[in-house]
């Protein structure tokens, strides 16, 4: 028993067993939301704008609206470092468009969804990282030289009776904790996300190449 | 004639290609039904890229695989079982003709082969020479020809597993 044997028999039977569409039904489906990877990222490139936008906004309100130097210096950058950031993801939004083209050869096609979303992964998580640190370090100067007091947090220290040095002790092991749990926490989202799926389409890249 | 006119009119004449691809990669019916929506949206966001120099059953039949081993789904996949709904019907309504019976198993043989395989199976069941295969795939004929050659034993060999355990 082989696959030629049964050819004709496979082959009409795979392309007739199905009610057929009509024009309308066909025209109908052309309004509707697609689920590819590619729309997906583009999506989540989308909600990123918008959030980004809302928060360089958010931000520039802080900046000029508090008293206190550190945290308008701190909200004021903060904003212009989004501002340019929207760039970079407006760019990514505008390439991962131009990407989708599904009438390639399959190999090509593969390809390209793997180097897309690989570079997608590898820069959401530098850019994560690399902020992790940069806020942290940031926020810590600008407070040491905050000029003015800030009573609020002179409150918190004398209600919780620790002394400077435990408070310092507490801040640094918080700093570390959630330095590491970003990091762990980046890693297992974006693995959850793509991780599964970049696997699957390497292995059908994989079979392909094999001779 | 509109662009989407001619569109639809084209897909609706060519749409067993779908329904193929469709039957191949997705065991239950919901899921066929997606993947036809998914199908028929990329195959129309390609469409301006289609200059008519190629058929256009080769052009759709590259999208359709393209999408369909793309196909990313939210929910967890469920291990694929070959359930009745999906065999041809003659075959799970008589299981005592031999021939339909060993039909049965090499249709479940096929459903047990990657993504890749099932790809390469469809265009050789389709009569498209090694060349083509090899085009739409992005390899070469005699890769093609290799992992044909591979696949004819693999389905052998499951196709009897399949009797056997039937």
């Amino acid at each position: 028993m082989d696959l030629d044997q049964f050819k004709q028999q496979l082959n009409e039977k795979l392309s007739t067993d199905h009610q057929g569409r009509s024009g309308e039904d066909i025209a109908q489906m052309l309004s509707k939301k697609t689920f590819s990877v590619i729309e997906k990222l583009k999506k989540s490139i989308q909600y990123e704008i918008l959030f980004g936008f809302l928060g360089m906004m958010l931000f520039a309100v802080l900046a000029f609206s508090t008293k206190y130097q550190s945290v308008r210096t701190y909200f004021g950058v903060s904003a212009v470092f989004i501002f340019v950031f929207l760039f970079l993801l407006i760019y990514l939004l505008k390439k991962t468009s131009e990407l989708n083209k599904v009438h390639q050869p399959v190999i090509s096609n593969l390809n390209n969804y793997v180097i897309l979303i690989e570079e997608y992964m590898k820069r959401y998580f530098q850019f994560t990282m690399a902020m992790v640190p940069i806020c942290l370090f940031f926020a810590g100067w600008l407070g040491y030289h905050e000029k003015s007091p800030v009573p609020e947090l002179d409150k918190l220290i004398g209600k919780s009776h620790l002394g400077m040095t435990v408070v310092l002790i507490i801040s640094v092991i918080y700093l570390i904790s959630f330095s590491v749990g970003m990091y762990y926490f980046t890693k297992w989202y974006l693995h959850k996300i793509y991780g599964k799926y970049v696997l699957e389409l390497k292995k059908c890249i994989k079979d392909l190449q094999e001779t | 004639m509109s662009s989407q006119d001619h569109f639809v009119s084209l897909l609706k004449t060519h749409q067993n290609i779908v329904h193929k691809v469709c039957n191949l990669y997705m065991d239950r019916h919901s899921e066929r039904e997606d993947l036809f929506q998914e199908i028929t949206l990329q195959a129309w966001k390609a469409f301006p890229s289609f200059r008519g120099d190629a058929k256009f059953s080769t052009w759709l039949y590259r999208v359709a695989l393209n999408t369909a081993i793309t196909f990313y789904r939210k929910e967890k996949r469920s291990p694929q079982i070959f359930t009745s709904d999906l065999l041809p019907e003659s075959v799970s309504e008589d299981g005592l003709d031999p021939i339909e019976m060993q039909l049965k198993a090499m249709y479940a043989a096929i459903g047990e082969l990657s993504k890749i395989d099932k790809a390469i199976v469809m265009l050789y069941l389709e009569d498209y020479p090694y060349q083509d295969i090899g085009e739409m795939m992005g390899i070469t004929a005699n890769n093609v020809a290799v992992k044909m050659n591979r696949i004819k034993t693999k389905l052998k060999e499951e196709a009897k597993k399949q009797l056997e355990q039937s």
